[in-house]
């Protein structure tokens, strides 16, 4: 095969070439005129600025408070009213409702498919009407400000796999998540604090998460999720040693530069110029992540309004505190997890309990982002993974049922920059179990969240191993009817 | 390239005049389309269009043709063209037969040349006005513009000029680059020989002079013993290595030193370190659960054979196919744990089948990515749009990984794996278990001999007066549990007592009874369970025991849970138990079934709507023909399905496992319940019932009538009888043979066991999956390959086998390029093929195309001899040279593709830990063994995962904290974070190339991480005790942290540094003692602890500038 490497394209002549040239290419390295591939391929990474600078399309939204409640809360107890079931309660669902969706492994044993009403009432609220369970006295108030999707569907039946599609757009682990996209196409609009936050409340025993589900993917792994932590070192690695102040630590610093400097003449080597930054930013970090995540100057009435919870480090109520700061701070993507809504038993009790640990601070965190105008260029996003089935997983009694995983619909909402608000848009059966009027796939409700945020999802791609990556795969329509 | 009908339709008006097509198209176009109503006319017109397009003289627009003149005199289809195509065309005219658009395809001649449907080609070689690709590309006109505006893809004026270049100089196809085999060359004559050292530097330096540069000058001593220590070993130098290296002077010093690392154990560990994230290892399944899983055998095995320099084929060949190699042994089988490395679900909601397809679907992309450098996996759903690999050749190679023995469960109980198992059995321990075999055997041949040797049956026989009497006796002496469900605990009938004991009452729950074989019985519904007294029926393989129940099935069950004593599905029914298939009885005894299990089915299904009496019987042999199933006293024809049951089948609960439950009915996890089902007159006896007994308990009167007739059937009957009761020898045999079967059951236990592969006997048949569905069965296909990389020999078995000698074929063009790509990657940060993981047509050309041809015949010609090939990259001059970045070298190749200097960049995760290790003298010199769990910040596993079987971090006190970074426990859903900040593959797929990157969270990592500040304390006190001068001590300190000596400048530095430090902490004592307490190790508290803390600090500090973690 000599004699067609031997032709290889004269590198001296292409390069001056370009340099005559005005194809907006800058300043063009020789690797990539070996391979052209490599320049058309990737842009260049500026993290300050991400590759977009500004985006594709006038931005709605600066930032996302995505508060994941992770193990698919049910539909049906929640924001999906569906009073027929009461006709139909204790009835075997009928083939036709069920068609061929699959069902998960849990229930595949099941001989009796019994319809269940929800054990929870639902009025409805505020000036749009929408209907809310009981479960969420505190949502009900403000929910003139959600954009609630009842249409939700999605391809996953299992958790981790649901997880991951919901947050990297594939349902096996290694893609980059929502956030890791937005820190990559958008860059930061705070330099001392990560563009990509994630905190995950303390307690419970529910289905475990996986950190991929923050993961960079294939990403360069600055745009991976930071993980917040409730405790003394809420970065990982951020205090300083023992017996080391922050003054020790400048004159140190001071020095590491110095000597980087120094090894900068020696080799000539742009990579230490880099390194000399990443120490500076790390420093600022120090100072600026602990006082991001400082609670303490907050007043009463902020703690009233979130709940008691607000003031345990680690409590859902509190990150969601923490989440209006780092929103405050413009941090980008903010997410909170939140597990425990996986209810295959006992879901009367179950779904109260997880609906006490969440609904004050939910309503809360919107209500306080509202009084500081922050809501108008933050969007929230409330939801988990998939539904639930509108049969009885497990026996059906009186007081006691269970429901499993349901892609087929989920209910879900947004808040906030760029979305309508006292809206209700899709429609489900009379059972809750298919969609009947605008359904949002999972990949709609992604190209939807990036373009509030600037981005045309099918123009923010990732070169990797040959292929241009996208979050939304090769799917997406921007759900326009939501859109204020 | 067809001007499509509905494209018309849809196109708007406009002009097309920057086209410069001097021809009246938008005359036609308007006289065509004026009219919606004119559509039949369409097609009329169409040809008579094109034949006018075509026939029209075309201008090349003036900024194309400016460029004409800085495009390469002949224009090479790989080199210049394709790379083009592949990335801008392929998506809808490429090998993708599912989404090509418009019938036309361009990445084949006969494609890009034909006819297109309404005449004219889309590329007429040497006519490029006649071109109708060349047409759309330049066309403005957003409704011909190739490609079109909606892809987002758009064609440079650059890539535009050299396509049509290509055209004009007769648009020549090749096969992609990669698919023809290597060739070899010599190595090309250059104008200053100075410098050759290897036929490498032939390659890099003949390239180089076509710029005007030449290789650098080697690099001096001190970076070059640090760059091959860590480049050999993932090791520093020691002082004493760099001192010896630099007093040598003799001529093969170098090649000495080279020699010295390349027999050293770390190499081995620093080559398994990157082989882990080929192999993607980890100490856990992955997904939610994450269960633990330890393969660290495998591991062990990997560090073995690097250092054994085992030749690269028959490494992959063994990890690929070590089970159906010819000389297939226990290591052999081993190292292909490697393709059981792929993550596993156990959520309990799966369908086993669907991720088994994954699993192999895993195996098969590790596979493209680990040996043919392939990104495969994009032909799992469609063709593959870029490479020709079609999606049925995807499900080709998917076909040999998809007869491996598994179903797709996880099966992780505390000591269970999910087969195919590989018993790892040491040598002392296969000494014992061949003797307790022997010894098994040889009882068991007794046993045999007492039966058939026995004289005394015949007299028996005469005397025997065999009454109902002495059978009940008998029978029931052995009875150990009878529930008859005939009575029940007044209030809500939950208890039935069993007659034997009444301590052990049956625990019902929503009992459902009815009528009866005898009195009443226990019927199933959807929600309810029947527990029998605690441990009755409790068992192990070597116990011989009995049950028998009545069993009412109301219709036929595809699949019914009848009774059982055995763990749920996933944790491989680990003990016994009855199914209904069809109504067919299925007996399970397992370890974790299917692989280690034995079951048979009976051949004849339960009549329905009918009792019948049950009774199975098994001997303690583990063996599928020491089970017998009746049915009314009869003996029924079974089939055995699998026989392979060599581990225990009792099951103790554990946090992980729901464990023992008593023999149960009713409602079962994953199995669709006996409903309406009844189950009556259930008994349970501790050693296997003769026939005769059976019968004798199904019916009486029949039994005694066949004692009295004598026929060969009864004698028979008798015979066994007789053994089991009269024969005095018989039970002190069955007393040892239980006791030797113990004691086997009982090693055998204590052997780990590893996940390997193995095949079932008949291959699974294999399909392609429409969508990449795991149910969705499209065409049948065989085992095979890709034929356009090499077609699969007519001789080669369908099988792994088969695969990896088509791999290792000298004519595969990709298998050992893509090694000594690979290896070269090590040394020099990127590949001669940077996308070291894609070969492909949308992967990166080599930079060095003929030296990678020439190191992959090399490594084939010299047996795949890998120290070799790292040997000869070693003594080039290519990897000698230095690593100064000039200002002409940044300007003219910032990346070092041309390596006119040597390599700099930053070390790997494990060196940077291992490093630190190292110069502190803490680390820990031991090969092999379980992962480790060194220092890790608090909480990181529990935040993810507070299940009560989560697994906790329980870090190390000592030797676990100071291993070599590739032993660091890897758990799949929290990997080690100090590693993943450096970058380190998640190992959730095959990973052949990292991505560095610089952030700041690295910079907290070896700032504030225990592991650095330790280490740099350690190294203080070291320098203290060993030297008196501060002096020395902090050119030590440098020279420790960097591998080299500081200059002049470095010097002043360190003591001003120094100096501050100490002044620091002579003022705050409890400063310098706060600090001294971090990490484990104590301080030495002879020494001054300012001292110590000072020098301590400025350790760490020199070891966060970029000499110290940067490989030079």
């Amino acid at each position: 095969m000599d004699q067609y490497f031997n032709k290889i394209i004269q590198q001296e002549t292409r390069r001056d070439f370009l340099k005559k040239t005005a194809m907006g290419l800058g300043s063009i390295a020789l690797s990539n005129l070996i391979n052209p591939l490599e320049t058309l391929g990737n842009a260049r990474l500026d993290t300050k600025n991400g590759v977009l600078g500004l985006g594709h399309i006038p931005a709605k939204a600066k930032r996302v408070i995505y508060l994941f409640q992770s193990g698919g809360p049910s539909q049906l107890e929640t924001f999906d009213y569906k009073p027929s079931l009461n006709k139909w309660h204790g009835q075997e669902i009928p083939d036709s409702v069920r068609g061929s969706q699959r069902n998960s492994g849990m229930v595949a044993s099941q001989s009796t498919f019994p319809l269940v009403r929800s054990i929870y009432d639902f009025k409805q609220y505020g000036q749009s009407g929408a209907w809310v369970s009981e479960i969420f006295p505190h949502t009900a108030k403000i929910v003139d400000e959600l954009c609630i999707v009842k249409s939700m569907y999605t391809e996953a039946i299992n958790h981790e796999p649901a997880v991951m599609f919901m947050q990297t757009g594939s349902q096996l682990s290694g893609r980059p998540s929502i956030g890791s996209w937005l820190s990559y196409g958008l860059g930061s609009d705070n330099e001392n604090l990560p563009n990509f936050v994630v905190m995950v409340s303390q307690g419970g025993g529910a289905q475990p998460l996986n950190s991929q589900s923050w993961g960079n993917g294939f990403l360069p792994s600055h745009h991976q999720g930071v993980q917040f932590r409730s405790g003394a070192d809420p970065v990982l690695y951020l205090n300083n040693p023992y017996g080391i102040h922050k003054e020790d630590r400048r004159r140190a610093l001071d020095y590491i530069k110095k000597m980087n400097e120094h090894q900068l003449g020696l080799w000539g080597d742009p990579e230490i110029e880099s390194n000399i930054n990443q120490y500076e930013m790390a420093f600022r970090m120090q100072t600026s992540v602990p006082d991001a995540v400082d609670v303490s100057g907050e007043p009463d009435h902020i703690y009233e309004m979130y709940g008691e919870d607000a003031k345990k480090p680690g409590t859902y109520a509190a990150n969601c505190l923490l989440a209006r700061k780092l929103a405050e701070k413009d941090v980008k993507f903010i997410q909170l997890y939140h597990t425990g809504w996986d209810q295959h038993g006992g879901l009367p009790s179950g779904i109260k309990r997880q609906a006490q640990d969440t609904d004050q601070a939910t309503a809360a965190l919107i209500k306080d982002l509202k009084q500081r105008g922050l809501l108008e260029d933050t969007l929230v996003v409330w939801g988990g993974e998939f539904g639930r089935t509108s049969f009885s997983q497990g026996q059906l009694t009186k007081t006691n049922y269970g429901r499993d995983h349901h892609p087929g619909c989920f209910s879900m909402w947004m808040a906030g920059a760029g979305v309508k608000p006292g809206m209700v848009y899709g429609q489900t059966d009379e059972f809750g179990y298919n969609v009947i009027e605008n359904p949002v796939h999972v990949h709609d409700f992604q190209a939807t969240m990036m373009h509030l945020l600037g981005i045309d999802h099918e123009r923010l791609t990732f070169k990797y191993q040959g292929r241009r990556f996208r979050l939304t795969d090769v799917h997406g329509k921007v759900v326009k009817g939501i859109l204020a | 390239m067809p001007l499509a009908v509905d494209t018309y339709q849809l196109r708007k008006d406009k002009t097309i005049q920057q086209m410069k097509i001097k021809c009246c198209l938008n005359a036609i176009r308007h006289f065509l389309f004026s009219d919606g109503l004119l559509k039949p006319f369409v097609y009329i017109f169409q040809g008579l269009f094109l034949l006018i397009l075509i026939g029209c003289d075309v201008d090349k627009p003036d900024e194309i043709v400016k460029l004409e003149k800085n495009l390469p005199d002949v224009i090479d289809y790989n080199f210049h063209v394709k790379p083009i195509l592949s990335d801008k065309c392929f998506a809808c005219h490429g090998p993708d037969m599912a989404s090509q658009k418009g019938d036309l395809r361009l990445d084949t001649e006969e494609g890009a040349y034909k006819a297109v449907a309404d005449g004219g080609s889309a590329i007429v070689p040497g006519e490029l006005k006649n071109s109708l690709a060349f047409m759309r590309m330049i066309s403005e006109d957003p409704e011909i513009k190739m490609p079109p505006p909606e892809s987002h893809l758009q064609l440079t004026n650059l890539e535009i000029a050299t396509l049509a270049k290509w055209i004009e100089q007769g648009a020549e196809y090749k096969p992609h680059w990669s698919f023809i085999p290597p060739v070899k060359s010599e190595p090309p004559k250059v104008k200053n020989n100075s410098k050759i050292k290897q036929p490498i530097d032939n390659f890099t330096e003949k390239r180089l002079e076509r710029e005007g540069l030449s290789l650098s000058e080697i690099a001096s001593k001190e970076t070059l013993i640090r760059r091959a220590s860590f480049d050999v070993t993932g090791l520093p130098p020691t002082i004493t290595e760099i001192d010896d290296f630099l007093k040598d002077d003799s001529s093969n010093a170098y090649e000495k030193l080279v020699d010295r690392l390349l027999g050293s154990e770390a190499y081995g560990e620093r080559m398994a370190a990157d082989w882990m994230d080929v192999a993607r290892y980890a100490d856990s399944d992955g997904y939610l659960d994450d269960k633990h899983r330890d393969f660290s055998p495998w591991r062990d095995w990997v560090i073995k054979a690097f250092n054994e320099n085992m030749p690269y084929d028959q490494f992959a060949i063994w990890q690929l196919a070590g089970d159906l190699v010819p000389e297939s042994n226990q290591e052999t089988k081993l190292a292909t744990a490697f393709n059981r490395l792929n993550k596993k679900n156990s959520e309990a909601g799966i369908v086993y089948e669907e991720y088994r397809v994954e699993y192999a679907a895993d195996r098969t992309h590790t596979l493209g990515k680990a040996f043919m450098g392939l990104s495969i996996e994009c032909a799992r759903c469609h063709d593959h749009k870029y490479d020709p690999i079609s999606q049925k050749d995807y499900y080709k190679l998917f076909g040999f990984f998809n007869s491996t023995f598994e179903i797709g469960t996880p099966v992780y109980g505390p000591d269970q794996t999910p087969g195919p198992a590989l018993l790892l059995t040491s040598e002392e321990q296969q000494e014992q278990l061949d003797f307790l075999h022997k010894t098994i055997a040889e009882q068991e041949a007794k046993a045999e001999l007492t039966k058939t040797n026995d004289m005394g049956f015949e007299q028996w026989l005469k005397k025997m007066k065999l009454t109902s009497n002495d059978l009940n006796k008998q029978i029931s002496e052995d009875l150990v549990a009878y529930y008859p469900f005939d009575q029940f605990n007044s209030k809500d009938k939950t208890e039935s007592p069993n007659v034997l004991d009444s301590s052990k009452p049956a625990k019902l729950s929503q009992p459902n009874i009815k009528p009866g074989k005898d009195g009443k019985a226990f019927f199933v519904t959807d929600y309810n369970s029947a527990r029998l007294g605690e441990k009755v029926g409790w068992y192990e393989r070597t116990d011989p025991f009995s049950f028998q129940l009545w069993v009412y099935p109301d219709t036929v069950y595809k699949e019914a849970a009848v009774m059982w004593h055995s763990e749920d599905r996933r944790l491989g029914l680990k003990g016994y138990s009855l199914t209904l298939r069809d109504n067919k009885l299925e007996f399970i005894m397992a370890h974790s079934w299917p692989q280690n299990a034995i079951q048979l089915t009976a051949k004849q299904a339960l009549p329905v709507k009918e009792w019948s009496q049950v009774t199975v019987t098994y001997d303690g042999s583990s063996k599928a023909d020491g089970v017998a199933i009746y049915v009314n006293g009869e003996p029924q024809s079974t089939s055995t399905d699998f026989d392979n049951l060599y581990k225990g089948i009792l099951y103790e609960k554990n946090i992980h496992t729901y464990g023992f439950g008593g023999i149960r009915f009713g409602v079962r996890t994953k199995f669709v319940p006996f409903k309406n089902g009844g189950i009556d007159e259930v008994k349970v006896y501790k050693r296997k019932l003769t026939a005769l007994e059976v019968l004798y308990s199904y019916d009486e009167n029949s039994t005694l009538l066949l004692v009295k007739d004598q026929s060969s059937e009864s004698k028979k009957m008798l015979y066994e009888y007789y053994i089991s009761h009269y024969n005095p020898d018989y039970h002190d045999v069955a007393k040892k043979l239980k006791e030797i079967r113990d004691k086997e059951n009982e090693l055998v236990n204590g052997i780990q066991e590893i996940m390997v592969m193995g095949d079932l006997p008949e291959p699974r048949s294999t399909y392609v999956l429409n969508r990449g569905v795991y149910n969705a069965q499209g065409e049948q296909v065989e085992p095979g390959v890709p034929e356009s990389v090499l077609p699969f020999g007519q001789s080669l078995p369908k099988n792994r086998l088969g695969l990896v000698k088509w791999l290792f074929d000298p004519e595969n063009p990709l298998t050992a390029r893509v090694f000594v790509n690979r290896i070269w990657q090590m040394y020099f940060g990127k590949g001669i093929v940077e996308t070291s993981d894609d070969f492909g047509s949308q992967g990166s050309l080599p930079s060095h195309p003929e030296l990678l041809d020439w190191l992959a015949i090399y490594f084939q010609e010299n047996g795949w001899n890998v120290k070799d090939l790292h040997k000869l990259i070693l003594t080039s001059a290519t990897y000698m040279q230095n690593s100064l970045v000039t200002k002409e070298l940044q300007e003219k190749d910032p990346e070092n593709i041309l390596l006119a200097r040597g390599p700099r960049f930053r070390l790997p995760a494990e060196m940077i830990r291992d490093n630190a290790l190292a110069i502190s003298g803490l680390l820990v010199n031991k090969i092999g063994g379980k992962s480790v769990y060194p220092y890790q910040p608090a909480g990181i596993w529990d935040e993810l995962s507070t299940k009560s079987w989560s697994y906790k971090y329980l870090q190390e006190s000592g030797e676990g904290l100071y291993r070599r970074s590739l032993y660091t426990i890897w758990k799949r859903t929290a990997p080690p974070p100090s590693m993943l900040i450096f970058d380190i593959a998640d190992r959730g797929v095959c990973t052949v190339r990292r991505k560095p990157t610089s952030t700041p969270l690295q910079a907290l990592v070896l700032l504030n991480d225990p592991q650095f500040i330790e280490a740099g304390r350690v190294v203080a006190e070291h320098l203290i005790q060993y030297e008196n001068d501060t002096t020395k001590r902090l050119n030590m300190a440098f020279r420790l942290a960097t591998g080299r000596f500081p200059d002049d400048t470095e010097k002043n530095m360190l003591n001003e540094f120094y100096k501050e430090e100490l002044k620091k902490f002579d003022k705050n004592k409890e400063d310098a003692l706060a600090f001294l307490s971090i990490g484990e190790s104590r301080w030495d508290e002879k020494l001054n602890p300012s001292e110590i803390a000072a020098l301590g600090v400025v350790v760490n500090s020199v070891m966060n500038t970029n000499d110290a973690f940067t490989k030079n």
